[in-house]
């Protein structure tokens, strides 16, 4: 039986209340336990003697702890540490900012880039940076969501990229990360499936941020976030996440 | 009465040269146009014209960068793969040849041939080697990556208002058959030398002027006719190497005479054309090559410094919102950061 630790910030809200819609025959020889840690508060948590802790005086306000466990959790009891969120982008959005300021990278750059500078640049390198010393290469990271253009722009979200140069890109972004999970000491990274995206590829479907829900795993009125999820996606990044797992 | 007796202090060497003070020369430069604070600025040219976009971007003008770097991908791999440098990623152009060659091709008028050269087993475009220092895996990715350049290069062509060129060279290296001139020679950087296939070339006042409006009509037809200002410099850099038999020395002197002729000659004759005088105030004798590193070649930081606040006397900082400025400083590199592949040569050397 594996047993995966996924926490992060608010983003762990869907992927948990996806987890509960899960049908059991995916959670035969894996046990997940789930911790969210509300936006701003995210950044008191902190690893020591290989725990996880959070000051104990925020934890019950802005945590969303989920089953038996409490806080400060003893990391070694986990075969796999999953990051969720955590302010760090998804490498699509780092590499294509968009579509109108594109620049066309080589392969050889990318990969540079994912391997050595990606994480670098994230808020919470240091907490990345004892994780991966901890897990080595059983350390998965799931970036924030893709986000949704406004609903009112729906024929814009249904283009093509623009050009085949974008698509080449988001592709070779892709198989680099996917190639990630098979090098030794590498952290993974795994982006959401190509269906939760609209046809341009960076930004997830609108139906997706309806009913999206916060760090509490709780459908909240959110209909006008562009940045949170809904039970569905986090099903089907759970989904992904179990496939890689295995 | 004679015609010198009302001239300026400028007008003599003892006051102009000998008695001035040679990190503020007095007149040596009178803009003949405004950079105004929402002028578009290019630049292009050989290694010393690094430090132009540098300081413009630095002093809050809006110079055109059509490729950019990663986000948080550190200075030093800015500079390694060809980001930062210039407005769009095409290294270094030491010839107004290789400029005009550029021009045709984003035009439409020009295919270059025999431009991907191999080194172990890698794929490099020998247009601009530098850019992509570890080559790219197949050919194919090395014609992609060129179209998507030539997009970018042909945006930088129509959005500039102003552009800024600094003239390097006057020798290069040749396809005999197609013409296609390179910044660097065969087998410096990867591809490999033929005598057969390429060869030498050293280029006259006449061929550089008549590349250079080549350039010019070029771009006017890429820009529908739109006017663009120019800003010529020459580099003061002396050669690397010279392959043209002589002494470097006298190489050096033929090539930069050459250069500053043809920028005095243009700006002269056209209205929308200005020199700045780099390589005049770096080579001021008053100085006496101090303005040097000890290879008296690389320009000091403390020279491109001087040099520029001669510039910024006729074209000051534009005052903008420090966030602006913070956002237009970015993707700057620090003075001595320059990426300069003729360089190379010296290894060359015996």
């Amino acid at each position: 039986m594996k047993k995966i630790l996924v926490f992060g910030n608010s983003h762990v809200g869907s992927l948990k209340a996806g987890f509960n819609n899960l049908d059991k025959k995916y959670l035969e020889n894996i046990s997940f336990d789930f911790v969210a840690i509300s936006g701003k508060y995210f950044q008191k948590i902190y690893i020591n003697n290989n725990q996880l802790n959070f000051p104990e005086k925020t934890v019950k306000r802005f945590s969303g702890v989920f089953g038996n466990i409490h806080f400060p959790i003893d990391l070694d009891q986990y075969d796999y540490c999953v990051l969720v969120g955590a302010e760090i982008r998804s490498p699509i959005k780092t590499l294509i900012p968009s579509e109108r300021k594109f620049t066309f990278y080589s392969k050889n750059l990318i990969e540079n880039y994912i391997n050595n500078f990606y994480l670098e640049n994230t808020r919470h390198k240091d907490l990345i940076y004892k994780l991966k010393k901890l897990f080595i290469s059983k350390f998965i990271i799931i970036p924030a969501p893709l986000s949704v253009l406004p609903f009112q722009n729906k024929s814009e979200v249904a283009s093509i990229p623009k050009t085949k140069f974008v698509a080449k890109q988001i592709n070779l972004i892709r198989t680099i990360c996917d190639n990630l999970s098979k090098e030794k000491n590498k952290v993974s990274i795994l982006l959401p499936p190509e269906k939760l995206l609209e046809n341009n590829q960076l930004n997830t479907m609108q139906d997706y941020a309806r009913g999206a829900v916060k760090w509490d795993a709780i459908e909240h009125d959110r209909n006008n976030d562009l940045i949170h999820m809904n039970a569905e996606y986090g099903r089907e990044i759970m989904l992904s996440l179990i496939d890689k797992l295995n | 009465m004679n015609p010198y007796s009302e001239l300026p202090s400028s007008a003599f060497w003892k006051t102009g040269v000998t008695q001035d003070n040679p990190y503020a020369i007095n007149n040596i430069y009178k803009k003949k146009f405004d950079i105004k604070p929402n002028t578009q600025i290019a630049t292009a040219g050989s290694c010393f014209g690094q430090h132009v976009g540098n300081h413009l971007k630095r002093n809050g003008y809006k110079v055109i960068d059509e490729e950019i770097a990663p986000l948080g991908l550190p200075d030093e791999l800015h500079q390694k793969y060809g980001f930062s440098l210039y407005s769009a990623r095409y290294g270094n152009i030491y010839t107004v040849r290789q400029l005009m060659q550029l021009a045709q091709e984003v035009a439409g008028e020009r295919k270059p041939e025999n431009y991907i050269w191999e080194k172990n087993g890698k794929y490099f475009d020998a247009l601009r080697p530098a850019v992509e220092p570890d080559g790219h895996e197949t050919e194919q990715e090395v014609i992609e990556h060129r179209d998507f350049h030539i997009e970018k290069v042909k945006d930088v062509f129509t959005k500039m208002d102003l552009f800024i060129f600094t003239l390097g060279l006057t020798e290069m290296w040749v396809h005999k058959q197609c013409g296609t001139v390179y910044p660097t020679a065969p087998g410096t950087i990867c591809g490999e030398f033929d005598e057969d296939i390429y060869e030498f070339k050293n280029a006259t006042f006449g061929e550089i002027i008549n590349d250079f409006k080549l350039f010019q009509a070029t771009v006017r037809k890429i820009r529908s006719n739109k006017p663009f200002q120019m800003i010529l410099t020459v580099s003061p850099v002396p050669l690397t190497a010279t392959a043209s038999g002589k002494h470097v020395l006298v190489s050096t002197v033929h090539s930069k005479s050459i250069l500053r002729a043809v920028a005095g000659q243009l700006s002269a004759k056209q209205k929308r054309i200005d020199y700045f005088p780099s390589f005049e105030i770096v080579n001021n004798p008053r100085l006496h090559s101090t303005t040097f590193k000890e290879n008296l070649r690389s320009v000091r930081d403390e020279t491109v410094q001087m040099v520029m606040k001669h510039f910024s006397r006729e074209h000051p900082p534009i005052q903008r919102d420090k966030k602006v400025l913070k956002n237009l400083k970015n993707n700057t590199n620090s003075l001595e950061d320059v990426q300069c592949e003729e360089a190379l040569l010296e290894a060359f050397g015996k």
